[in-house]
């Protein structure tokens, strides 16, 4: 976890860093009507730059690396394929609207991570995808991004 | 007498047809989001917060609620059952539930817990009722500088009295009032932290950071735990009629011991940064130790469920009390209900009290309602409610996801919330992974712009001074208090390396 902390405080830093300097852009001390936009802005950044880089020092004198992230291989990969097809989902909302992107990724999803029978993995999609349009646009009356077929009116969805 | 008649108003609110039909599909979705690893209370309201705007305020916030009584209710069922906690506040009842479950008892210990918790409910909603008004009526004196010193007293007992590290807290915490600080100041009207696009113009929206956090986060440990985890001994849910009576009559027999564990965990809800999980385990640090038998704790010791789940369900309660009478959240959750109410253009405090007391009565009767409700539900649907425990992962994790980007989307129709729940979601599983608290964070998105606001005109009020803060009585109070809470881990560094030091020194 050493590594991982040092790096996760890293972020922080640099967020903090991001932060002073927009302040500073802004100004961050006293204006006749008050204190000026990039006043706390400032000085949480400044905040979170001290604990973070603290953090850092801590760990850096720690001797004992402590556990590891992932406890082992099959674990990283099983997060990384979460997240990876969570970001193939958003990106596929973007491109082909949220019905499209909402069968893609219950076919991919439930066949290649949870390892299911095609016939499951269809009878899923179709009610995962009915449930979706029945539910949220037609029930709820939200309206969700559509295809670019639907946006030529050559689709319902 | 004035509080009995505007509680009577609030049941008539909590007693009609749709208040009645959003509660019960609330506690029913609180209950499987309970039950499930994989999603929290907190993600479970503020995935469903956009459909609120579908109903009346006053029905929004009971739905709302309802979920969240039905979370803190849900995780009984896994945690004695299957040793697996559905909700955090649920471990310490892994203790004594399982074993009793393993020795063919787990009825008896399932309807123990509904009863506590119910009792632990109701205790709590008596104490609402009588605290909420006068709570209201004395925050009449704050001004901004009194409740940026609330504020900053809220987060102070995270970094005081919260169990992650200080650092971290303090860490979460500012990062999320950074976050409150990107789009356009509202004072200068100036772009901050937008670094020239548009897309952070209108800044970071609460929801989708939430859901990120708490519901994407969740998925990814969850599905990383779940090759380490296996359900040690799946025990089937039975609860007949001689459960029931057994447990109401455990409830009666050890009734002192259930009343102190609720009335503790309902003061320990009111502080933000505690919430229900400590008060459990505090519920059942006490039961433990003032028992005349503590070797039997651990082994199925009825009193083992009582305590915690009476503790947990009232401090789940007085989490709420802050929230509604002042604007201060006493937990993640509570967070994501003041910004259902700030979404419906709300104000908590005294005015609430006075301008809406429809609204403010009709949740307080709610209490009453969804804790009745909720112990009937549980009483009856336990075998259907273990069930959703073994839906396969493959086919839940999906819905939970495709459920979370939408949930983010339809807050404000922008893709850019997508992309936030998805960054959030990567940074709340590694945040979760290296014990950075969630909690502060989730509060301080909601607090951030007021926090700022109040900040802002204190000091203008002050010219520029920060002694405003100290020069009027109820602040200065408030604000040495929070002061104190934030240097408390610095003095237990220093007491504990003086104390180390002492040791290592020769006799």
């Amino acid at each position: 976890m050493k590594k991982g902390e040092i790096i996760t405080a890293g972020l922080f830093i640099l967020v903090a860093l991001i932060g002073i300097m927009d302040a500073s852009r802004l100004g961050f001390g006293w204006e006749a009507d008050g204190p000026q936009a990039g006043f706390s802005v400032f000085w949480l950044a400044l905040l979170l730059l001290v604990c973070a880089v603290l953090l850092v020092v801590i760990n850096l004198k720690k001797t004992d690396p402590g556990d590891r992230f992932f406890e082992n291989k099959e674990g990283l990969a099983e997060v990384v394929r979460i997240f990876f097809t969570a970001i193939l989902l958003a990106i596929g909302i973007v491109y082909t609207g949220v019905y499209f992107a909402t069968i893609g990724y219950c076919l991919l999803f439930v066949r290649w991570l949870g390892k299911h029978r095609w016939a499951t993995v269809i009878i899923f999609t179709i009610i995962m995808t009915g449930a979706v349009y029945f539910g949220m646009e037609k029930g709820l009356k939200l309206p969700l991004p559509k295809s670019l077929l639907w946006r030529k009116g050559l689709f319902p969805i | 007498m004035e509080t009995l008649a505007n509680l009577l108003v609030g049941f008539g609110v909590a007693f009609q047809p749709l208040s009645l039909f959003m509660m019960t599909v609330g506690l029913l979705l609180g209950l499987a989001v309970g039950v499930l690893p994989g999603l929290g209370g907190t993600a479970g309201v503020a995935l469903l917060l956009p459909v609120t705007v579908l109903v009346p305020p006053e029905v929004g916030i009971i739905f709302l609620a309802a979920i969240y009584w039905g979370a803190l209710y849900g995780g009984v069922i896994t945690s004695i059952l299957f040793a697996i906690p559905g909700e955090p506040w649920s471990v310490a009842l892994i203790f004594d539930g399982y074993p009793m479950a393993k020795q063919g008892k787990a009825g008896l210990a399932l309807a123990a817990a509904f009863v506590s918790s119910f009792v632990g409910i109701m205790v709590a909603a008596v104490f609402f009722v009588t605290l909420a008004m006068p709570l209201a009526l004395f925050a009449l004196k704050f001004g901004p500088p009194e409740m940026f010193a609330i504020m900053m007293l809220a987060f102070s007992t995270f970094v005081g009295l919260g169990t992650g590290g200080a650092l971290k807290t303090l860490i979460s915490t500012s990062f999320g009032l950074l976050l409150t600080m990107a789009g356009l100041d509202v004072v200068t009207g100036s772009p901050r932290l937008t670094f020239g696009t548009m897309a952070f113009l209108s800044g970071f929206h609460f929801v989708p950071v939430t859901i990120g956090l708490f519901g994407l986060g969740e998925i990814m440990i969850d599905g990383e735990e779940r090759l380490s985890i296996e359900i040690k001994e799946v025990i089937h849910a039975k609860l007949g009629w001689e459960d029931i009576k057994g447990g109401i009559m455990a409830t009666k027999e050890h009734f002192g011991l259930t009343l102190l564990s609720a009335l503790m965990g309902f003061f320990v809800g009111i502080l933000p940064g505690t919430g229900a999980t400590p008060a459990s385990f505090l519920g059942y640090g006490i039961a433990k130790q003032y028992s005349k038998n503590p070797e039997k704790y651990g082994k199925g010791a009825i009193e083992g469920i009582l305590a915690p789940q009476a503790a947990a369900n009232a401090a789940g309660t007085g989490a709420l009390l802050p929230m509604i009478s002042l604007g201060i959240p006493g937990s993640p959750t509570a967070a994501v209900l003041l910004a259902g109410l700030y979404m419906w253009g709300l104000w908590p405090g005294p005015r609430l009290f006075l301008e809406e007391p429809v609204f403010v009565w009709g949740l307080i009767a709610s209490l009453f309602l969804s804790g009745t409700a909720c112990l009937i539900i549980c009483l009856i649907g336990t075998p259907v409610l273990a069930s959703i425990m073994r839906i396969p992962w493959g086919l839940l994790t999906p819905v939970i996801v495709i459920a979370c980007f939408i949930g983010s989307y339809v807050m404000r129709n922008l893709m850019f919330d997508v992309w936030c729940t998805l960054v959030f979601g990567g940074l709340g599983y590694v945040m979760k992974k290296l014990k950075y608290p969630l909690a502060p964070l989730a509060v301080a998105l909601v607090l951030g712009a007021m926090t700022e606001r109040f900040l802002r005109q204190s000091l203008i009020i002050g010219d520029g001074s920060f002694g405003i803060f100290f020069t009027r009585p109820i602040s200065a109070i408030f604000m040495v208090v929070a002061l104190f809470l934030f240097a408390l881990p610095a003095f237990k560094l220093i007491k504990d390396k003086m104390k180390s030091k002492d040791e290592e020194a020769p006799a």
